[in-house]
C-alpha cells in the first residue's frame, strides 16, 4: 500500500501519538468491561437456573466458571507482572571523551545543531545500526540522560557525511520528543500482544473468543502507533537532511540498509564458523570492508538497491518504505553546502581505530561464545577453520578409493586416480558399478558429483602434501593457493582418462599403483 | 595325520576367557576386586605382544563399569595404563549398550549411549597412545573405535598402520582391522579379502594370522549361510581353507595360544559348514577344550552346543 503523501505537522503528530497512548490505555478499560460482561452473564445464568429449577445455582455458577476459565488468562495478561527492560542498553563498549575526542566533538556539534541534549554516554556496538536511548519517567514528562549507541559496522564503512546524517536522524528523534512516549507505547503494546497470545494458547472456548476481541483492538492500536512511528521517521529524516544535506542523508539511508544485510551475511559466513571454533577475527571490520568491496558483491548490491526502491510502505511497517524515504528527501530543500571538514570517512574520526575494532571483536566473541579467552586469528589463519568442512568431505573420495581399489596400505587418493585412469570413476561416487543412462553415456549427475568430489580431494591433497596454502577468499570463503596447475585444470585432466592422470601424477610426483587383487592362498606343493 | 590327533577330541569343550591360563585367572580375580598391582606388572612386561594383549583383555573383562576403572585415570592422569584400561573396557561397555544387532535393528537411544561411551573410550585410548608412544595396544583398539565412530576407511587404515609400525603381527589388531574393512563396516569385499590374503601370505610361518582368510570367508558366509550349499561349500573356498590349514601344519609345535585357538576354531567352523569332516576333525583335535566365542556365536544355538554338535559330526567314534 502506498503511503499517504500528507505529512502530519508536529501538532498533529503529537495528537496522533497521544491517541495511540489513549488507545493503549483503553485496553485496560476494555479488559474490565469484558470481565464484568463475562461474570455478569454467569451470575445472571445462575439466578435464572435457580429460578427455573428451584435448586441452588452455586454449583452451576462454579461449573460455568470452570468451563470458561472465567477470563483468568485475560486477567493474567492484562495485570500480571512484566519483566522490565525499559532501561536496558545494548551490549557495547563505552567510549569516553578522552578515548575518542573527535567522535565526541562531532556528536556534540550535531546534537547542538538538532537542538537535542548532548548524550551522556556513547556506546560502540558491533552491528550496522545506530540508536538513541533516553530514560523517561512520569509518562514521559521527566526526561533523563541520553545514550547514543553507534554500530562499529557503520563507523567502519560509512563516509563522514553519511555518519553525520545517521547521527542527525537519531538526534532528530530526541529533539522531536519521540522518546517521551516511546517506552510507554512499547510496554503497553507488548502487554496487549502478550494477552492475546495467552488467550490464544488457552484451550477454553471463551478465551478464544476473548482473544479475537482483544486481537481486533490490538490491530486498531497498531494502526495508530505504527502510523505515528512512520511519521516520526519521516520527520527525523527531514531533520537529518537539514543538517547533513538531503544527498548525504539519502546515501546514508541506503548504505545503512545495505550494510545491515551485508553485515548479516558476512557474520554468518566468516565470523560464526570462527566463534564455533573458539576463535575471533582480530580484524573483523577490515574483513567486513574487504567483503563489501569484493567485486563479487557489487552485482548483489546493485540488485538489492533496485529491490529496495520498489518496496512499498506497508500499514504494519514501523518505517516508511525506502523508495518513499528517498523521494521525500529528494523533494526536501537543499541542505548546507558540505564543508571541507565533512570529507573523509567516518573512521577518520576515531583515534586508534584498529585497536578499538579489535577490542570490539574480542568482547563480541566473548559474549557470543561464552569463552573468557577466545583465540585471536587473522584472516589468513581463519581459512584453516573454513576448510575443516572441506577437509572432512575430501576424505569421501579417498575412502571410496580404498574401498573400491581394495588396498589398505596405499593412499586412497592414489587408488582413486588409478580408478579414474581405468575409466572406473563412477564407482567412486556411487560406491557400486558405473551407472549410465540408456545409450551408454555416463549419468551426468554422477559425473557432476565425481568432479566435485575430485576437486575437493585435490585441494586437500595439495594443502597436505604439496605445499598448497589456504587463504580466506571474500568470494568463495576459502581459496587454495599453490604454485602448480590450477585445481580446475587438474580435475579436467584426471577426468579425461589415463593420459591426463599420467600428466597429473608426473606433476605431483605421485606413483601409479597396482590394484590387481591379491590371489587366494594356495596349498603348499609338497615334493614327492 | 588327522587320525593321530583324535584322542584329545573327547575333552569336553569349555568357553573360558582365560583359556585355563593360571596367570590370566589370577589377573581376572585381582581386577574383579579392583586390585591393579598384577595388571601393572603384566603391562610392564616386554616380549610377547599377543600374550600381553590377551592378559590386558582378560583384566578388563568385567560387566558394567567398575568404579576403580572409572576413577583410575583421574587418580593417576599420567599413567598410560590407567587410560588404556578404561579405554579398552569402554569399547565393550559401549557395545553392552548397543547390543549385537545390525545397525538398522538398533534403537536410537541405544545408539546414542553407544556413541557416547565409544567416544569416551577413544579419548582415553588417544591419551594412552600419547603417554606411551611405543605401545601398539592403544592403536589396536583405536582401530575398533574408528569403525564404531565411523571415522572412515582412510582413518581406519591410518590407525592400523600405526599398530604395524610398532608391532607388525599384532593378532588382535589384525582381527579388529578385518572387521573394519568388512563391507558391513567401512570396507568392501575386495578390500577385506585383499587385506586378509596379503597379511596372511606375509605372516611368519605358523602364525595364527593366516586364518584371517577364514575370517574373511566367514564374513562372506554370513551373507550366504546355507549349510552344505552356502559360501563354504564353494570348491575354491574349500581349497583356500585347506591352504590355511596346511600353513598351520607347518608349525606343529606351536603352543596353543588364544590366537591360535581362535584360528583353529575358525577353520573347524569353515570346514564343518563346507562339509569337510576330515579337515574339520584335524582342527577339533588340535583345539581340544579351547572353544572360542567367534565364530560359533554366528550360529543360532548356544556356542558350546554348536561347537560340540559340529565336532560330533566331524569326529565319528
Amino acid at each position: 500500500m502506498a503511503a499517504s503523501p500528507r505529512r502530519p505537522g508536529t501538532v498533529l503528530l503529537g495528537l496522533r501519538a497521544l491517541l495511540g497512548v489513549v488507545l493503549l490505555f483503553g485496553f485496560y478499560v476494555l479488559v474490565v468491561m469484558l470481565l464484568v460482561l463475562v461474570l455478569g452473564t454467569m451470575v445472571a445464568l445462575a439466578v435464572l437456573f435457580h429460578a427455573v429449577f428451584r435448586q441452588s445455582g452455586n454449583y452451576f455458577l462454579w461449573l460455568m466458571l470452570g468451563v470458561s476459565g472465567g477470563g483468568a488468562s485475560l486477567m493474567r495478561g492484562a495485570f500480571g507482572r512484566m519483566r522490565s527492560n525499559r532501561d536496558a542498553l545494548p551490549d557495547g563498549i563505552r567510549v569516553t571523551e578522552a578515548d575518542q575526542p573527535r567522535l565526541w566533538a562531532e556528536v556534540r556539534e550535531l546534537a547542538d545543531e538538532v537542538r537535542a541534549p548532548v548524550p551522556g554516554m556513547i556506546l560502540i556496538i558491533p552491528e550496522a545500526n545506530a540508536a538513541v536511548h533516553q530514560r523517561v519517567r512520569m509518562f514521559g514528562l521527566v526526561r533523563g540522560r541520553v545514550t547514543l549507541a553507534i554500530g562499529a559496522a557503520l563507523l567502519s564503512t560509512l563516509d563522514r557525511a553519511e555518519l553525520r546524517a545517521v547521527l542527525a536522524h537519531e538526534f532528530g528523534h530526541v529533539s522531536g520528543g519521540d522518546m517521551r512516549l516511546g517506552p510507554l507505547v512499547y510496554r503497553s503494546q507488548h502487554r496487549l500482544e502478550r494477552t492475546v497470545a495467552a488467550l490464544r494458547a488457552s484451550e477454553k472456548k471463551l478465551d478464544t473468543h476473548l482473544a479475537r476481541v482483544i486481537g481486533v483492538y490490538l490491530r486498531l492500536c497498531l494502526r495508530v502507533t505504527l502510523a505515528v512511528s512512520r511519521a516520526q521517521e519521516r520527520a527525523a529524516d527531514l531533520s537529518a537532511a537539514r543538517v547533513a544535506g538531503p544527498e548525504a542523508t539519502a546515501s546514508a539511508l541506503t548504505a545503512t540498509v545495505e550494510m545491515t544485510r551485508l553485515y548479516g551475511e558476512f557474520m554468518g559466513r566468516f565470523v560464526l564458523p570462527l566463534w564455533k571454533a573458539g576463535r575471533y577475527p582480530t580484524d573483523l571490520y577490515g574483513g567486513l570492508r574487504a567483503f563489501a568491496a569484493d567485486p563479487a558483491r557489487q552485482e548483489e548490491i546493485e540488485k538489492f538497491r533496485e529491490e529496495l526502491l520498489t518496496e512499498p510502505t506497508g500499514r504494519w511497517d514501523s518505517h516508511p518504505g525506502h523508495g518513499e524515504r528517498l523521494a521525500l528527501l529528494a523533494a526536501s530543500p537543499a541542505g548546507p553546502p558540505p564543508g571541507a571538514a565533512m570529507t573523509g570517512t567516518a573512521r577518520d574520526l576515531l583515534d586508534r581505530p584498529d585497536d578499538l575494532e579489535r577490542v570490539i571483536s574480542m568482547v563480541f566473541a566473548r559474549l557470543a561464545t561464552g569463552l573468557d579467552d577466545p583465540v585471536p586469528v587473522d584472516w589468513d589463519g581463519a581459512a584453516e577453520v573454513y576448510v575443516r568442512e572441506i577437509t572432512r568431505s575430501s576424505a569421501a573420495l579417498a575412502d571410496a578409493g580404498i574401498r573400491v581399489g581394495g588396498r589398505w596400505d596405499v593412499p586412497g587418493f592414489d587408488q582413486a586416480l588409478e580408478l579414474l585412469a581405468a575409466g572406473r570413476g563412477a564407482e567412486l561416487v556411487s560406491g557400486s558399478a558405473a551407472r549410465s543412462v540408456p545409450g551408454g553415456e555416463p549419468d551426468p549427475e554422477a559425473v557432476r558429483r565425481l568432479r566435485g568430489a575430485v576437486a575437493v580431494a585435490f585441494t586437500a591433497v595439495l594443502a597436505a602434501e604439496h605445499g598448497g596454502v589456504w587463504k580466506t577468499s571474500w568470494t568463495a570463503g576459502a581459496r587454495l593457493e599453490w604454485s602448480g596447475t590450477p585445481v580446475a585444470e587438474l580435475v579436467d585432466l584426471v577426468m579425461d582418462g589415463p593420459d591426463g592422470v599420467a600428466a597429473v601424477r608426473a606433476e605431483l610426483g605421485r606413483p601409479a599403483v597396482d590394484l590387481t587383487p591379491v590371489p587366494p592362498l594356495e596349498e603348499p606343493v609338497h615334493a614327492g | 595325520m588327522p587320525v593321530d590327533l583324535v584322542p584329545p577330541v573327547l575333552v569336553p569343550p569349555v568357553l573360558d576367557p582365560t583359556f585355563g591360563d593360571p596367570r590370566a585367572r589370577e589377573l581376572a580375580a585381582a581386577t574383579a576386586q579392583g586390585d591393579t598391582a598384577l595388571l601393572r606388572r603384566v603391562a610392564a612386561e616386554d616380549g610377547d605382544a599377543d600374550r600381553r594383549s590377551f592378559l590386558l583383555g582378560v583384566a578388563v573383562d568385567h560387566p558394567g563399569r567398575p568404579d576403580w576403572m572409572a576413577r583410575w585415570p583421574e587418580d593417576e592422569p599420567d599413567e598410560p595404563l590407567a587410560h588404556l584400561t578404561r579405554g579398552v573396557h569402554g569399547i565393550a561397555w559401549a557395545w553392552e549398550a548397543r547390543g549385537t544387532a545390525r545397525a538398522e535393528s538398533t534403537g536410537s537411544d541405544r545408539f546414542h549411549e553407544f556413541s557416547q561411551r565409544l567416544a569416551q573410550a577413544e579419548r582415553d585410548l588417544l591419551r594412552a597412545a600419547e603417554l606411551a608412544p611405543d605401545d601398539p595396544e592403544p592403536w589396536a583398539y583405536l582401530v575398533t573405535t574408528a569403525r564404531g565412530l565411523q571415522h572412515g576407511t582412510g582413518e581406519l587404515c591410518r590407525r592400523f598402520a600405526e599398530v604395524v609400525a610398532r608391532c607388525p603381527w599384532h593378532y588382535r589388531a589384525h582381527a579388529m582391522m578385518l572387521q573394519g574393512v568388512a563391507p558391513k563396516w567401512s570396507g568392501s569385499t575386495r578390500l577385506m579379502f585383499n587385506f586378509a590374503r596379503d597379511r596372511a601370505a606375509a605372516a611368519p610361518e605358523g602364525s595364527p594370522l593366516v586364518a584371517l582368510v577364514v575370517e574373511a570367508h566367514t564374513e562372506a558366509w554370513l551373507d550366504d549361510p546355507a549349510p552344505e550349499s552356502g559360501h563354504f561349500a564353494d570348491p575354491a573356498v574349500r581349497g583356500e581353507l585347506r591352504a590355511v590349514a596346511a600353513r598351520l601344519r607347518q608349525a606343529p609345535d606351536a603352543p596353543m595360544t588364544p590366537a591360535l585357538a581362535r584360528a583353529r576354531n575358525l577353520l573347524a567352523f569353515g570346514f564343518s559348514q563346507g562339509n569337510e569332516p576330515d579337515s574339520a576333525a584335524e582342527q577339533f583335535a588340535a583345539i581340544g577344550p579351547h572353544v572360542t566365542e567367534s565364530p560359533w556365536h554366528y550360529l543360532p544355538r548356544d556356542i558350546v552346543e554348536s561347537f560340540t554338535e559340529a565336532r560330533n559330526r566331524a569326529v565319528k567314534p
